[in-house]
């Protein structure tokens, strides 16, 4: 059974919502959704909640999608809450996709909603340490969390691969950054557009391991949501609707305790591969016209280059040198600005990258629209402890 | 202001304790406390050694058991912590490297901390040895040091 994404509703990233609770932002991303498919909420057969448990916890709310129920108005209907560090707004797409494909639901939403900056350290007054302390509780209790700052277990990753394969460099990462913050300024729902310099990338401080400041991705609050349908309401809405084509997920540790597989992303390339057989793409650079993907850091963008097939391992920094990443180039990977440039909390994040490809397949993405020549693109999101979690979609029209 | 663009935020403390064991790798944690010693489990039916040491291998679900391994061994990929983002590694020294260690004798590798001396630089393939001070309660509580 084909199943069609038939509403898209983004609202915008932004440091902090002071002046919304999780579940009002919810309820305002999910009116989005519903009136851009010209459906009312009675229509709707199923909730799918992607919720990070990270950032429930950051909201002090356990079981956060009763609440959110309630307040959409969907009371009574049936739901599921997915998690998957920052790989859950994907994963929620997918599941939601399967209820429909099963034929338990006919219309089926996907909603994420994050608020990271509830959390305060009280020694400095900063929000942002607060809630980098609380991401830790991704990692291992007993192995991983007494010794590993933040998103060191990231750091790892890219400096495997570059003690690997001698890349990427600094430059290219710093490149990969500058894309990123550039394309956000034509976004409207991005959080930090800004034009920046290889060199003030370069100059921006240090992270963990080869990352530094501007290499590194936003923690945002906001909500995003999807309205998903089975082929016979699809075409009853009478719009362009977005077909998914292919999903497939991963759950695989980046490090340990399978090192051979330092230097790459293994979660990420099972996940795309499986999608890709089921949408029969054999030559994804010659076959998709965008990508949005997890671009955690820099470096993780340029292995997912790798890890989806548009270039032989090792080799993912030559395609940003040669520009077929940029919003011009070949094939665009985050136009949006992605979750460098345009935002991101683990839940909304992967729901919206899907609404992005969506958005450009449907030629709706205003000043950031991409050229669509084959009408498909990809969505690839990762996260997770030493990025475990992965799950790629493949949408076309 | 008008009645809707004012907000009203609180500020609470949830303090969380936690007493929490380490389970079946407990005698990882005592034996370096006691002995000062590194403890994996093999497995006897595929022979593979974990340190950090499993009581199931999850390679064939076989009950495994416990045997020494060395406080020496080598780092597989080193990440310098620049900013330490909310972790208290001020006990351990700086600088601190955080770094994926396969001891010899193990099959596997963990992540610690390695303090390297002024001058000296952690990185793939460099060689370690466990260095302790205390109890040994947490994996953060020894580091290691460059042979």
């Amino acid at each position: 059974m084909r199943v069609g994404i038939i509403g898209v509703g983004l609202l915008p990233w932004k440091v902090r919502y002071p002046n919304k609770t999780y579940y009002e932002l919810a309820a305002e991303a999910v009116r989005k959704a519903l009136d851009d498919a010209g459906i009312g909420k009675d229509r709707v057969d199923n909730v799918v909640y992607g919720l990070a448990d990270v950032y429930t916890m950051a909201i002090r709310q356990a079981c956060a999608s009763t609440i959110i129920q309630d307040y959409i108005g969907m009371a009574g209907k049936s739901s599921l809450t997915v998690h998957g560090g920052a790989a859950t707004g994907a994963l929620a797409v997918k599941t939601a996709y399967a209820e429909i494909a099963s034929g338990m639901s006919e219309v089926s939403l996907v909603v994420g909603t994050g608020k990271g900056m509830d959390l305060i350290d009280p020694e400095t007054g900063k929000r942002s340490l607060g809630f980098l302390k609380s991401i830790t509780f991704d990692l291992d209790t007993t192995w991983d969390q007494p010794v590993e700052p933040g998103a060191t277990h990231f750091a790892f990753v890219v400096q495997a691969h570059i003690d690997k394969y001698g890349g990427p460099t600094e430059e290219q990462m710093a490149k990969v950054s500058v894309k990123n913050h550039g394309n956000a300024l034509d976004n409207p729902l991005a959080q930090s557009g800004i034009k920046l310099t290889v060199e003030e990338v370069l100059k921006s401080p240090r992270m963990s391991g080869p990352a530094k400041f501007y290499d590194s991705c936003l923690y945002s609050e906001g909500a995003a949501a999807l309205v998903l349908a089975n082929e016979k309401i699809a075409r009853e809405i009478g719009r362009k609707v977005v077909w998914i084509e292919g999903v497939g997920s991963s759950n695989k540790r980046s490090s340990l305790p399978d090192w051979d597989d330092l230097g790459g992303i293994p979660c990420q390339y099972i996940a795309t591969q499986k999608a890709y057989r089921m949408a029969r793409i054999k030559d994804p650079l010659n076959e998709l016209d965008v990508i949005e993907l997890h671009d955690l850091q820099t470096g993780i963008e340029i292995m997912s280059y790798e890890e989806l097939g548009l270039c032989a391992r090792g080799e993912g920094g030559r395609l940003i040198d040669e520009g077929v990443t940029e919003r011009t180039g070949r094939l665009p990977v985050n136009p949006s600005g992605g979750m460098i440039g345009c935002g991101h909390v683990a839940g909304p994040s992967g729901i919206s990258r899907v609404g992005e490809v969506a958005l450009q397949l449907r030629g709706e993405a205003g000043k950031r629209q991409v050229k669509i020549a084959h009408g498909r693109g990809l969505t690839a999101c990762i996260g997770g402890p030493g990025v475990s979690q992965a799950c790629s979609i493949v949408l076309g029209v | 202001m008008s009645d809707e663009t004012r907000i009203l935020e609180v500020q609470i403390k949830d303090e969380f304790h936690f007493k929490f064991s380490h389970g079946g790798a407990s005698r990882f944690f005592i034996e370096l406390s006691e002995n000062r010693r590194f403890m994996g489990t093999r497995c006897p039916q595929c022979g593979h050694v974990w340190c950090p040491p499993r009581i199931i291998c999850s390679r064939c679900l076989s009950s495994t058991e416990w045997v020494e391994v060395r406080d020496e061994g080598e780092v597989l990929c080193a990440v310098p912590i620049h900013m330490s983002l909310g972790l208290d590694l001020s006990h351990l020294g700086s600088p601190q490297v955080c770094a994926l260690i396969k001891l010899d004798g193990s099959d596997t590798c963990f992540k610690a901390i390695v303090a390297p001396k002024l001058g000296e630089t952690v990185q793939k393939g460099s060689r370690v040895r466990a260095v302790f001070k205390g109890t040994v309660q947490t994996i953060a509580d020894f580091s290691f040091e460059l042979i």
